[in-house]
């Protein structure tokens, strides 16, 4: 059987009867989307592979549970996205930049609370991070609050419908729309400041 | 407006707009077909013309002859009426101005399509002459733009492997493949369908299965609560209780097989097999791979319990 050629339901039901090929298929698809969508939100890299690991072993011991009228993408994304937001909500994990508190009053302010990368060696999570996260509209994501940014990140990198969002992230469909509005917007900001 | 000629109805909403005088030509020309068809259409709208009718032919109500003064005096700034209702004007206009510019979130809805055809139009159309409105439409874009490079990342090696560690792989079920053989997988998907599969179901379940063993200890406490029965005495009674029953079933089940045609048969065919060593031995050995084998089974799904190996319980 080719699993490649299979449709997620498909795989999942496989995966339900036992089929350890189909939870493999699965895993190939989902995990950089779930794993890019956890990393934007807690912005660590070793804290990101934890969590979308946790939620991938969340989701396969209970693939029993799955519906195949759901779309199997929201289900997943579904698990991911409350894990992720559960744990930011129980550390209280606010945004780290490495350019410095967005909530500093003035430049000195902003320098004082910079990450510092000592170099490559000593801090290589922490390089990566900032290359890869490190650009403007990355960094503008990341300082807003987890809502919206799991809301913008699942409408504009995974291209999910206002009413798949309003399903992976329980909310009404008004809610999601206030939600993606007030995002950009606060995103327009930030980037009109960086700019200017 | 989507409008999809004499294929259904005209909402009210669709109506309003006709009689309202909003809709373009287009629109207003399939409605107007539809209305010349539709007779429960035309009897609607004539409703609607009825209304919109009396709504254009309130009269104006008069104030009263003290209105006017009344206001005036309780005004806060004794200036000239004219004044004061240039001014009024003036804010007006400015409020309207201000009001007249698109929101963002209509922006970014009719960026992202999600706008309907006629506010979109009406959108485009104040597009057309707002310059201001234009910049702001060109911001949004750069925005959503913005979106676009951001793609995905890939966590470290091994992560499948890391995950697959610690996923339970239910045991498969048999694949049926034809007529006969799929019924020892489907009578394994029934048997497995009558598991409890919440953890309230497997209590009931432990509750029942423990429930005989539960009886026997109250009854036995019952028992030996009395005075005179000692565990000696009542150990002896069921001995001899139990190899009556034993001697009896012993008896019924010799009985049946010495007489039995069938086991006759089978021994007068198998007498020639069972005198040939090597027949014997090919046996022996079939029955002693047959037992390894199960051996096996049993080892890798109740003695191997490594979280490394744990889905390899699921392999048979």
């Amino acid at each position: 059987m080719d699993y490649a050629q299979l449709e997620d339901k498909e795989l999942a039901v496989l995966a339900a009867k036992g089929r350890e090929m189909a939870f493999r298929e699965l895993l190939s698809r989902y995990e950089r989307p779930l794993f890019s969508l956890v990393y934007r939100m807690v912005r660590d890299r070793t804290l990101a592979e934890d969590l979308s690991q946790e939620a991938f072993i969340r989701a396969f011991n209970a693939i029993s549970t799955y519906k195949p009228r759901y779309k199997f993408s929201s289900w997943i994304f579904k698990i991911a996205n409350n894990h992720t937001i559960d744990y930011l909500r129980k550390r209280k994990l606010d945004t780290v930049s490495i350019d410095g508190s967005p909530h500093a009053r003035n430049p000195e302010e902003e320098a004082q609370t910079r990450l510092v990368v000592e170099s490559h060696e000593e801090a290589p999570d922490r390089y990566v991070e900032s290359r890869e996260l490190g650009g403007q509209i990355e960094e503008a994501i990341g300082r807003l609050r987890p809502e919206y940014r799991s809301a913008v990140l699942l409408r504009h990198v995974e291209g999910y419908t206002y009413e798949e969002i309003a399903d992976i992230m329980d909310l009404p469909l008004g809610t999601v729309k206030t939600y993606l509005h007030r995002a950009r917007g606060e995103l327009k900001g930030l980037l009109a400041h960086v700019e200017s | 407006m989507a409008f999809d000629g004499d294929k259904r109805h005209l909402t009210s909403e669709q109506i309003q707009e006709f009689l309202d005088q909003q809709l373009t030509p287009q629109e207003e020309a399939a409605v107007r077909g539809h209305l010349g068809a539709c007779t429960r259409c035309q009897s609607e709208a004539e409703t609607w013309g009825i209304l919109f009718s009396d709504l254009g032919s309130l009269p104006e109500l008069d104030p009263g002859p003290t209105f006017l003064n009344e206001v005036l005096q309780q005004a806060p700034v004794r200036e000239p009426v004219g004044a004061l209702a240039r001014g009024w004007l003036d804010a007006r206009k400015a409020r309207r101005r201000e009001e007249a510019h698109v929101p963002a979130g209509s922006i970014q809805d009719y960026l992202e399509n999600l706008l309907p055809a006629q506010p979109a139009a009406r959108l485009e159309a104040h597009l057309s002459s707002c310059g201001t409105c234009r910049d702001e439409v060109q911001e949004w874009e750069t925005l959503l733009g913005s979106f676009q490079p951001l793609g995905h990342f890939a966590p470290k090696s091994g992560f499948a492997e890391r995950v697959m560690a610690q996923v339970l792989v239910p045991t498969p079920v048999a694949v049926a493949t034809g007529r006969w053989s799929s019924l020892p997988g489907r009578a394994l998907a029934w048997a497995r369908s009558l598991l409890p599969s919440t953890r309230h179901g497997w209590a009931v379940a432990g509750g029942m299965a423990s429930a005989p063993t539960i009886t026997m200890t109250a009854l036995i406490y019952l028992v030996f609560s009395r005075p005179l029965l000692t565990p000696g005495t009542f150990g002896s009674y069921l001995l001899w209780k139990a190899s009556a029953l034993v001697d009896t079933v012993v008896a019924v089940v010799s009985t049946g097989v010495s007489e039995s045609e069938i086991l006759l048969r089978a021994y007068s065919f198998l007498e020639p097999l069972i005198q040939s060593p090597f027949l014997l031995g090919v046996g022996g050995l079939l029955f002693s791979l047959i037992s390894a084998g199960a051996l096996w089974v049993l080892y890798r799904n109740l003695i191997v319990t490594s979280s490394d190996d744990r889905y390899a319980r699921a392999r048979v």
